[in-house]
């Protein structure tokens, strides 16, 4: 489904290089997990995935279902089936979530040449699709992440891909912020959005989360590299024996 | 070389002229107030630039041109179809005025009620004396104000409105104000009186069109809202006219005790445009609330003052004005904030955001607080801005294209405005109208 290549991207502005050439392939049905230490360049790459112009790519493909993902705008990487859960989602006072939605629905569905989603279906839909992360209607209603908890960003971040059912999701620090019970909701809704189709990337630097949502494959992201990959249990490793382990042993492993 | 045209001149001319035709009338109270008023206008003419309330609205070549005064009404009131003007699905009272004068033909009153008056002014001078000579020209000042004094000379109709006492009225009152220039470029001079009774409440909205574009228009508005004690009286101007027409509109409300008026207004097409809204709080415990948004493009301008003068305590006042300029377009926000030595407790809050959406926009944004209470709480905030990359770049990554994005954050801008707007059919018209115009603007 995604494969990236010695992928490499630095700052737009200052030059400053932070991927040193990424490397990994993910298939349908599979979830993945990042992990790696703040300032590691994981949300530099789930941010150069998505197409945020602040980073300039110095290097490498990246291929998304047989479509050159680098030369879509973001809009196109959204219509190619890219979903990207923020770690900091914008405020947009003035606009309510269930509107924010449906303008996003419709703006992939004009793109594809399909008739608009109306008012009544997309009603059901989102009702629907909320009831399974347990969020309450009403939220719906409110200004898009204005005022809100941690938590409250994380689920109307999960609510927007319930509804626009991407084939390749980012979730970039999804549990930061969250206290447990949330926690299980969030992963909870992941887990059921999870099928044969599609597949996930997990961003995190705690293993908490993937006590809830068991990734087929951990990697480690240091100083702009993946320098380890393996099971789940790589994940438990690296709890254990905390993120000092990896910095003693990658200089020797990179240089 | 042609000779510049005096307008001043010719407009003091124009009601010499008229008052020479009165027979018994030019000894009326009314006639004292306008050849005042019109005196007034000679002494000080058109206001300019050297004015600190002018600052940024040069009427100075509006002065040298020739506009037609209309002292009388048509006889013959041509046909005009006004369906195209109208506010899909707002059931209200109806009244049409064209260049300030009332068109009964035209226009349809649903709501009545013992006292209850919903009219014009030329009717209301004959029948209801007692109230036009307590509250006419009462609280817009015509001695200071050279544009107030030119629209009380020359206004001969209006609005009036009389909300009774405890009186709630059913229907919002909607007042459709016509500039018609068939006969050439004509000056207008709306004026309303709107008087709540005590407990009384009403909304009023007044929609400001053209029929026309084929010369200039030159509307001075000046409306006068008094609400009595607990009244609620909310107030919408709508200026949706021809890029020809030049509106003035001086909006002066008086707060009794425990009242709350909200002003609302919404600049959208115009050529130059300029309103003033005065909010005098007389007594304790009364609210002045004022929302307002300018949507510019081309060449347009739009100057809004306001100034709420606390002059009793323990009141609140609050305004939030919001603009966005494209093309060409100029923008002013003069916000003035007074707190009186005996306004203490007063709380006063005023924001004016604006974003450009053009190199060639200009935005002259300026709070002023005059603070002579030491109990207070006041505040004020003033941006200019640009579109937040981050919001854009987070509606891209969900499929809306550069464009839809930029488009759909300027509404959800303006739209926190809108959304105040308590009339819902008038919202959604005022919604649908500001995202055309800014669809408009993103080339
Ligand atoms: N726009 C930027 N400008 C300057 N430095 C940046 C920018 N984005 C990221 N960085 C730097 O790159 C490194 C990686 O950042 P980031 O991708 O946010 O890490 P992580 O998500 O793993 O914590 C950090 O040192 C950060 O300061
Ligand atoms: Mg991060």
């Amino acid at each position: 489904m995604l494969k990236i290549e010695n992928l490499k991207a630095q700052v737009e502005e200052s030059g400053l290089e932070i991927l040193k050439g990424i490397n990994l392939e993910i298939n349908a049905g599979e979830v993945h997990a990042i992990m790696g230490p703040n300032g590691s360049g994981k949300s530099t790459l789930a941010s150069v995935l998505s197409g945020k112009e602040t980073y300039e790519v110095t290097g490498g493909t990246v291929n998304l279902n047989g479509e050159d993902l680098l030369d879509l705008d973001p809009e196109e990487r959204a219509w190619a089936g890219l979903f990207l859960a923020f770690q900091y989602p914008v405020e947009i006072p003035g606009v309510s979530i269930a509107n924010f939605i449906r303008t996003a629905i419709n703006a992939k569905r004009e793109n594809a040449g399909l008739e608009l989603m109306n008012a009544k279906d997309f009603l059901l839909k989102i009702r629907e699709k909320a009831a399974m992360l347990e969020i309450d209607p009403k939220f719906m209603q409110r200004a898009v992440n204005e005022g809100f908890s941690g938590g409250e960003k994380k689920r109307n971040e999960i609510l927007q891909m319930a509804m626009l059912e991407p084939k390749f999701s980012i979730l970039d620090e999804t549990d930061s912020g969250l206290d447990i019970d949330a926690l299980k909701v969030v992963a909870n809704g992941v887990n059921k959005l999870k099928s044969a189709e599609n597949a996930t990337l997990i961003i995190t630097h705690y293993q908490r989360l993937l006590d809830y949502i068991v990734p087929d494959f951990v990697h480690i992201l240091y100083n702009g590299r993946i320098v380890k990959s393996g099971g789940k249990e790589l994940a438990l490793e690296l709890e254990e024996k905390g993120y000092d382990w990896i910095k003693e042993e990658v200089p020797a492993a990179s240089h | 070389m042609t000779v510049q045209h005096n307008l001043k001149e010719q407009l003091v001319n124009d009601f010499n002229n008229y008052e020479a035709g009165l027979n018994g009338d030019a000894k009326s109270e009314l006639h004292r107030i306008r050849k005042n008023a019109i005196d007034s206008f000679a002494q000080k003419g058109f206001p300019t630039t050297q004015l600190e309330d002018w600052k940024y609205t040069n009427l100075n070549s509006l002065a040298k041109k020739s506009f037609q005064s209309n002292f009388t009404t048509n006889k013959q009131p041509t046909s005009i179809d006004i369906s195209k003007f109208l506010i899909p699905d707002l059931k209200a009272n109806m009244l049409v005025f064209e260049n300030g004068w009332y068109r009964e033909d035209l226009s349809t009153i649903i709501d009545e009620a013992e006292g209850l008056v919903i009219g014009n002014l030329s009717k209301a001078f004959k029948y209801a004396p007692q109230l036009i000579s307590d509250h006419f020209t009462k609280y817009a000042d015509h001695t200071n104000e050279a544009m107030v004094a030119l629209n009380t000379g020359l206004a001969q109709d209006g609005l009036f409105v009389h909300i009774p006492d405890k009186h709630v009225l059913a229907h919002p009152v909607y007042v459709l104000q016509i500039a018609n220039t068939e006969k050439g470029a004509t000056i207008a001079s709306p004026r309303s009186l709107i008087i709540g009774g005590e407990n009384s409440q009403a909304k009023v909205l007044q929609h400001f069109v053209s029929l026309n574009e084929t010369a200039e228009s030159f509307s001075n508005s000046v409306i006068e809202i008094y609400a009595g004690t607990s009244s609620r009286i909310d107030h919408f101007i709508v200026q949706d006219e021809a890029a020809t027409a030049t509106n003035l509109t001086e909006t002066q409300t008086y707060l009794s005790k425990q009242s709350h008026i909200h002003c609302h207004n919404y600049s959208l097409e115009g050529g130059l445009i300029r309103n003033k809204t005065n909010m005098v709080i007389a007594d304790e415990h009364s609210e002045a609330h004022m929302y307002g948004a300018y949507v510019l493009n081309e060449n347009q301008h739009a100057d809004n003052r306001s100034l709420v003068d606390h002059s009793s305590a323990n009141a609140f006042s609050q305004e939030l004005y919001k603009g966005v300029l494209g093309g060409k377009s100029k923008g002013v926000f003069n916000g003035r904030i007074m707190v009186r030595r005996d306004a203490q407790k007063t709380n006063a809050y005023q924001t004016n955001r604006n974003i450009l959406v053009s190199d060639d926009a200009q935005i002259f944004t300026k709070p002023q607080l005059e603070i002579f209470a030491d109990d207070v709480r006041c505040s004020h905030g003033c941006t200019i801005g640009q579109l937040d990359e981050e919001a854009i770049f987070y509606l891209r990554s969900r499929g809306l294209s550069l464009k839809q994005a930029k488009t759909y954050l300027l509404k959800a801008f303006v739209g926190e405005v809108v959304l105040k707007v308590g009339i819902e059919p008038l919202k959604d018209y005022l919604i649908e109208k500001i995202d055309e115009k800014i669809k408009g603007m993103m080339v």
